[in-house]
Order: structure tokens, then C-alpha cells, then sequence
């Protein structure tokens, strides 16, 4: 798995995670009628331990891949020590993107924008309609979030199934 | 499962006719991941036009004994 793959499957658990522990906090907070929750404090708390938990998990998920390669290059090298084979050390992947894993990123945002214009649209036609801050407020958040998995999704398959 | 693309290539066979070159050292040679040698041989990914003559290059050979792309309808 290449360091841009790994690095999309972080960004889809955290968007996913994070969203949903933001969803469950709301309902544990919620008023009657439901807009009257306090949404501002766990929305904003949502957004920052995104940012924190992508940095984070995205360095503990390289640290892993590296024990991981470091343990089948010993694993490699006790085989050939026994078979009498020579065996090379592999050179670890670079740490950036390449030619296929922008046209990879682009596809998957290409197909998949349109769900944040969604979302920023059905939050226009709310503000005109003057609904309460509370549901304009997470329908932005909704449409990051839908088009944040989505992606991650697309890119996945194609990372997996090629194209 | 149908393959992405009907280009097909002799990257894995031109590899061992030029001293064992590993993936690795392929995927050094035109500064792509391991990754994008292994979806390119397994036929996952076409390789754009320009990364297609950079592989020619490393083999020292035309476009067309690398890559091949069916005649025939499939």
C-alpha cells in the first residue's frame, strides 16, 4: 500500500469517526425543538480534533508500516539464511505523491464535488428560508463530511481495482 | 474481475532480461511509488504517454515492445 493510499484511509476513519461522535454528542445534548441544541461548542471541538486526529493517526499509521517492513525484511533475511539466497534490502517508498496518485486524487474529487455544492446550496436555500442557524450549520457539515467519504471511497477503488 | 485497461505490457519479462532490475529500482529509475510499477504490470493502471517512454528508456527499447494494445474487439 502506498503512502498516498495509507494516507487516504486515514482521512476516511477520521472524517467518518469524527462525524460520528459529533452526531452522538448532539443527540446526548439535545434540546426540544432539536434546533435549540448547543451545536456551536461540539461543531467547532469537531472540526479541530479532525485536524489534530488526521496528524496524529497519520503518523502512527507510518510508524506501523514501517515496523511492519522492518519485520518482513528480518523475516526475508532469516529465510535466505537459511536457503544460502541473497537477499537486498528494500529502499522504502518516498513519502509524496506520484503521477498516478494525482490523477487518482483528482478523479476522486472530480466525481464527488458535487456533494459539497450540495450541501453549500441547500444551506443557501435555508438561510432565504430563515431556518434556525442550527440545521444550516450542519448541513455544510454534512456535505465536508458526505463528500470527504465519498472521495476517500472512490479513490480507494480505484487504488484497488485500477482504472 | 475485467481489467481497467486493454493495454497490456512485457514490463515484467523486460525486467528480468535487463539484470534482475527489481520494481523498486524500476519505480527509482522514472520517480514513481513501487505501487504504480505493480498496477502498470498487473494492468491497472495505463501510465500516461510520457511515463510510457520514460520505462522505454530505462529498457533501452521502442514504445511498442513494452507496451501492446489488441487489435481485435475484446
Amino acid at each position: 500500500m502506498s503512502y498516498e493510499e495509507r494516507g487516504t484511509w486515514v482521512y476516511l476513519i477520521v472524517s467518518a469517526g469524527v462525524y460520528a461522535a459529533y452526531v452522538a454528542v448532539v443527540l446526548s445534548l439535545a434540546a426540544d425543538p432539536i434546533a435549540e441544541t448547543a451545536y456551536q461548542v461540539p461543531l467547532l471541538w469537531a472540526l479541530g480534533t479532525a485536524i489534530v486526529a488526521a496528524i496524529v493517526l497519520r503518523i502512527l499509521v507510518e510508524i506501523g508500516a514501517g515496523v511492519a517492513r522492518g519485520v518482513s525484511d528480518e523475516a526475508a533475511k532469516a529465510v535466505a539464511a537459511h536457503t544460502g539466497t541473497k537477499v537486498e534490502r528494500r529502499p522504502s517508498d518516498p513519502h509524496r505523491a506520484d503521477a498516478r496518485d494525482r490523477e487518482i486524487d483528482r478523479i476522486g474529487n472530480q466525481r464527488t464535488w458535487l456533494l459539497v455544492a450540495l450541501g453549500a446550496l441547500a444551506a443557501m436555500l435555508m438561510a432565504l428560508a430563515e431556518w434556525p442557524f442550527f440545521w444550516i450549520a450542519n448541513v455544510i457539515y454534512l456535505g465536508f463530511v458526505l463528500q470527504a467519504i465519498a472521495s476517500s471511497v472512490v479513490k480507494l477503488v480505484l487504488y484497488r481495482r485500477g482504472f | 474481475m475485467v481489467k481497467p485497461t486493454r493495454v497490456t505490457n512485457r514490463i515484467r519479462a523486460l525486467r528480468f532480461e535487463h539484470g534482475e532490475l527489481t520494481q523498486a529500482q524500476l519505480a527509482d529509475a522514472i520517480d514513481v511509488t513501487r505501487q504504480t510499477i505493480i498496477a502498470i504490470e498487473q494492468g491497472r493502471y495505463s501510465p500516461s504517454l510520457e511515463m510510457a517512454f520514460q520505462i522505454a528508456r530505462v529498457f533501452g527499447v521502442g514504445l511498442d515492445e513494452v507496451f501492446q494494445y489488441p487489435e481485435q474487439d475484446a
